[in-house]
């Protein structure tokens, strides 16, 4: 091989190597001490400011889960300032991760006032690929029943800005899958129409995964034979999502529904 | 061409035995490890896909790996519970970033084993720049996520590292090959 092909194939790997590390998760770790918060600054007492503000870390007994479990049950009753995304989010509780460093790979189940929930929708589903992960200070009050993870309150939450709520359209009641999951059993019978990729498929029903949910949610579809064609359109990746409309009948168990399809809603 | 192909496989039939010959002989301990070492050196010709594969894509699955073992999130997939949580903060935190330097460092080193010197010693720079310009970018808020400098320094010890390991395996193939 000549060197000018050597070198096309160097630069050319060099470029895939980048773009690797541009888009893996290895690149959204916060690092230690060295984030400068640029992002909106919102809490419960001063949510209704709409301006970026630029706070410093608020006193907490605790910066790091890992920190927090060495203590063991003397670290109940004392806070912990954590750089957090969210997984399952339910009426009044929700599960949040540690992100990257500052908080350790952990997560713990907080619970939270109602006045906080627009702040709590706020936090992103995943680690933000752009920015980062806003800050929470959590009071921690025990341990979950059944591990060793911690439960706690959700104090302050930083760094982001009180979600807005979604305009429905008509017919609709939810078009996000959070709030369906926020109102629990409250949400059956009333009519969802959220993005799903579609999984497993039988004769007559099949499974909507929702995208971009907050935790791990699927809802078993059922369908009419004459709507056989419909689901067979449905794309099957997350990649290519698609809007679906339909009637939400029972909560099998939290973030798993059973609902009954009427539409695919094409945009 | 044949027959020069015929005449070089007897001359290195014959060397090897000769050389077989005074290891064993003299009872030399390498004896051994020689006749075994051209063996696999036959059976398995290093060629550049297979480098890359060895010294690219395998860190780098690796480090995907890892994702799924001690950390939160995998990229493109989202939120998981971690394999191993408690992982030590040094494997949790800077191995993905250090397979990706032995990436980088395996990439130029398989590239470039033979060439002008001053060629192979400017791409085994830009290599070591790459490997380390990445976390500098975070620094300067120019690409995602955020400066660590301990993730810096496994970077670049980690491309240091992967150029040793293939220079080191293709000086070991090319003895035994010639053995």
């Amino acid at each position: 091989m000549d060197i000018g092909k050597r070198s096309g194939l160097t630069v050319l790997g060099l470029m895939v190597l980048v773009v690797f590390a541009a888009g893996s998760g290895r690149r959204r770790s916060s690092g230690t001490g060295t984030v400068t918060v640029t992002s909106a600054v919102a809490t419960a007492a001063t949510s209704s400011k709409p301006e970026p503000e630029e706070v410093p870390d608020p006193t907490t007994d605790y910066k790091s889960l890992d920190d927090a479990k060495l203590d063991g049950n003397k670290a109940f009753g004392k806070t912990i300032l954590l750089k957090v995304w969210r997984g399952s989010t339910e009426a009044s509780t929700v599960t949040l991760y540690g992100c990257g460093k500052l908080g350790g790979s952990g997560f713990l189940v907080a619970s939270y006032a109602v006045d906080k929930r627009p702040l709590v929708k706020s936090i992103p589903t995943t680690i933000p690929i752009q920015g980062h992960c806003p800050r929470a200070v959590i009071k921690l009050t025990g341990k979950q029943d059944y591990s060793t993870d911690f439960k706690g309150e959700l104090q302050q939450i930083l760094d982001v800005t009180p979600a807005e709520a979604e305009k429905l359209p008509a017919g609709v009641d939810y078009v996000s899958m959070d709030d369906v999951t926020i109102d629990g059993k409250k949400a059956a019978g009333k009519v969802a129409q959220l993005r799903v990729y579609r999984g497993d498929t039988e004769e007559k029903k099949f499974t909507a995964y929702p995208c971009k949910a907050a935790g791990l949610h699927f809802i078993t579809v059922n369908f009419k034979p004459e709507q056989k064609e419909l689901v067979k359109g449905l794309s099957s990746t997350p990649v290519t999502c698609e809007t679906v409309k339909m009637k939400l009948t029972n909560q099998d168990f939290v973030g798993t529904w059973s609902a009954q399809l009427m539409d695919v809603v094409k945009e | 061409m044949r027959t020069q192909a015929a005449v070089s496989a007897r001359m290195r039939e014959h060397y090897t035995r000769a050389q077989t010959f005074r290891y064993a002989k003299a009872g030399h301990p390498a004896y051994h490890r020689r006749a075994m070492a051209a063996s696999a050196a036959e059976q398995v010709p290093v060629t550049l896909p297979r480098r890359l594969m060895l010294f690219v894509a395998l860190p780098l699955f690796a480090g995907a790996v890892s994702y799924l073992i001690w950390r939160t999130d995998v990229p493109w997939m989202g939120a998981h519970r971690p394999l191993w949580p408690h992982a030590p903060a040094l494997l949790r935190d800077h191995f993905a970033d250090a397979a990706w330097g032995f990436a980088v460092g395996g990439l130029v080193a398989s590239l470039w084993r033979e060439g002008p010197r001053a060629v192979r010693a400017a791409w085994y720079g830009v290599g070591l720049a790459v490997s380390i310009g990445v976390e500098l970018l975070q620094y300067a808020h120019v690409f995602p996520g955020a400066f660590d400098a301990v993730d810096l320094a496994a970077q670049a010890v980690a491309f240091v590292v992967g150029v040793l390991v293939v220079g080191g395996i293709e000086r070991w193939t090319s003895a035994n090959a010639v053995a």
